[in-house]
């Protein structure tokens, strides 16, 4: 069994049909790759799977447990969580207070102090900045922030989505190094990445969704650009039906 | 002169705690909640149905109010606001203003207009009684809960891990979920709280001033204003608020004679809206 199951999932904003029929799976100790063009209904699903938006039909299932129905803080108690879109990060609390809420669920003092460092040691940039409130971060540390968040709940998968949006490429470049670690700590991660080719690069399976499907799916390394480009721009489908 | 500012200042810690519950509140939901005044008057009128009940024992009656206002609040939170804040501020307002009404007039049926007040032997006790400065104890005591509250709350908030949790929430729900905080419930804790606050401010108000089932809305103005010059939400700035909100009304007093004082006070008000209008302290303490 996968360590997560998402089996003919719907998801709906009022009329719009968002998700459509979505089935994916996800090892534990892989990385997975979502792309898609905008609006293809990347982040609704990543919020479907975590509580955060209403699932209308089908069912997820992380490690046996089915969560298709269950509150966002009870699904983060089972260790998957997510680093959403725009970070999200706490404005008005410090650094390390945006850090030290991740652990939220931890009852010891001390034990949230250990996770803290973990992530300094991750992050030291964040370390430096560690007093200052959060809204004064740049795009990349902010982003940096998220995951780090994320990762003091002590996730067993953990979702980025849009890992790249709006940053500088050495910045990218950094936060993929710093996944790298994540991943030898043994989480399980999920992507969002706009760029295709770093997806494939840096990732063990991807899937690929158009208009709320999931249109192509595969191993990263069997997988060709030129296909996958097709499918994210639904070129191929235009083709058939033509 | 002197007589006035020292009063100003210790009338400002009681408007400084009409004003904690209200500005706890509005920091953690942006909630204006109308109902706060009624609330307050309740917690009043709930210690004296203790204290009757009890042999005239305030101190144990205060407990007891504030455990019915910490369940009240609760209940306000669990079954009224938390469903219809994710709607937006208008109707989680026209909520607040429901409760209200509805305190107004059940408490009015129950006890009449008659004045009611608490029996505090602190109220006719001086502290200091000279020629120049009297200090009655009501309003010195009234000052320091006024300054351990605020402090007990700031710890709570800044320092703790539900405090945290709570203003994390605050700040952006969704990120507070996926750290595991049950956002509604942090709501329900947040209200309970500031119910908890109400409760004393009630006692506080009760044994200081005669109180009746529509004296809700004057409590209302008062903590509004304190909350509005205070910086909305920041509880360091609700004691500045109190304060000068209390300074400029004695003094209005003193310089212009009581008729108008009030009415000084709430010209402060205006003045302070007009040129920070994000209140005195908005930057530095805003949660
Ligand atoms: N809150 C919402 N209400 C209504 N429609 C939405 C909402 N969020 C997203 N959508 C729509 O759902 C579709 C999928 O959006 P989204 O999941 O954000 O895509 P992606 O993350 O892949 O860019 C888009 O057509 C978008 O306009
Ligand atoms: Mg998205």
């Amino acid at each position: 069994m996968s360590m997560l199951e998402i089996r003919g999932l719907n998801v709906n904003y009022g009329d719009f049909h968002a998700i459509q029929d979505v089935s994916m799976d996800v090892e534990a100790n892989s990385v997975v790759s979502l792309i898609g063009a905008n609006g293809a209904g990347k982040s609704t699903l990543i919020n479907a799977i975590c509580g955060v938006n209403k699932i209308r039909s089908g069912s997820v299932t992380f490690l046996g447990h089915d969560i298709t129905k269950q509150k966002t803080s009870k699904i983060v108690s089972l260790g998957l969580t997510s680093s959403p879109e725009g970070s999200h990060c706490f404005e008005k609390m410090t650094i390390q207070d945006n850090l030290l809420q991740g652990a939220y669920l931890c009852r010891s003092g001390k034990e949230r102090r250990k996770r803290l460092d973990e992530i300094y040691e991750l992050f030291p940039v964040l370390k430096e900045k560690s007093k200052q409130l959060a809204t004064y971060l740049s795009g990349g540390q902010r982003q940096m922030l998220a995951i780090g968040r994320a990762m003091m709940t002590q996730p067993k998968l953990l979702i980025c989505d849009e890992i790249s949006l709006g940053l500088a490429p050495v910045v990218i470049k950094d936060i993929y190094v710093q996944l790298e670690k994540v991943r030898e700590k043994g989480i399980t991660l999920v992507i969002v990445d706009q760029d295709v080719n770093r997806s494939l690069t840096n990732s063990d399976y991807t899937y690929v969704m158009l208009e709320g499907r999931i249109v192509m799916a595969g191993e990263s390394k069997k997988m060709n650009i030129d296909e996958v480009n097709d499918a994210y721009f639904g070129i191929n489908l235009e083709k058939k039906e033509a | 002169m002197l007589q006035y500012l020292v009063q100003g200042i210790l009338l400002g810690g009681l408007y400084a705690i009409i004003g904690i519950g209200m500005s706890m509140v509005f920091g953690i939901m942006r909630l204006t909640n109308l109902a706060h005044g009624d609330l307050m008057i309740l917690s009043a009128y709930l210690a004296l149905t203790f204290c009757d009940l009890l042999g005239g024992n305030l101190l144990l009656a205060t407990l007891f109010t504030i455990i019915a206002m910490v369940i009240i609040g609760f209940l306000i939170q669990a079954f009224l606001v938390n469903h219809v804040l994710s709607k937006g501020a208008e109707p989680a307002l026209l909520v607040t203003f429901g409760i209200s009404v509805f305190l107004a007039n059940l408490l009015h049926n129950i006890f009449s207009a008659d004045y009611q007040s608490l029996p505090n032997s602190l109220t006719n006790t001086q502290v200091i009684s000279t020629d120049l400065v009297s200090i009655s104890a009501i309003y010195l005591f009234s000052f320091v809960v006024a300054i351990l509250m605020i402090v007990g709350l700031h710890f709570l908030m800044q320092r703790t891990n539900f405090g945290r949790s709570i203003r994390a929430t605050s700040d952006d729900d969704m990120a507070a979920g996926l750290t595991g905080v049950n956002t509604k419930r942090a709501y329900v804790y947040a209200m309970m709280l500031s119910m908890a606050v109400t409760a004393v401010s009630g006692v506080l108000i009760g044994s200081t001033y005669t109180f009746n089932a529509s004296m809700g809305s004057s409590y209302l103005i008062i903590a509004f204003g304190v909350v509005v010059i205070g910086g909305m939400g920041s509880l360091i700035g609700t004691l500045l608020g109190g304060i000068v909100l209390g300074v400029a009304q004695l003094l209005g007093s003193y310089f212009l004679g009581t008729g108008v004082q009030l009415l000084v006070a709430y010209l402060v008000l205006l003045v302070v809206l007009a040129t920070r209008p994000n209140g005195l302290l908005a930057r530095a303490t805003r949660k």
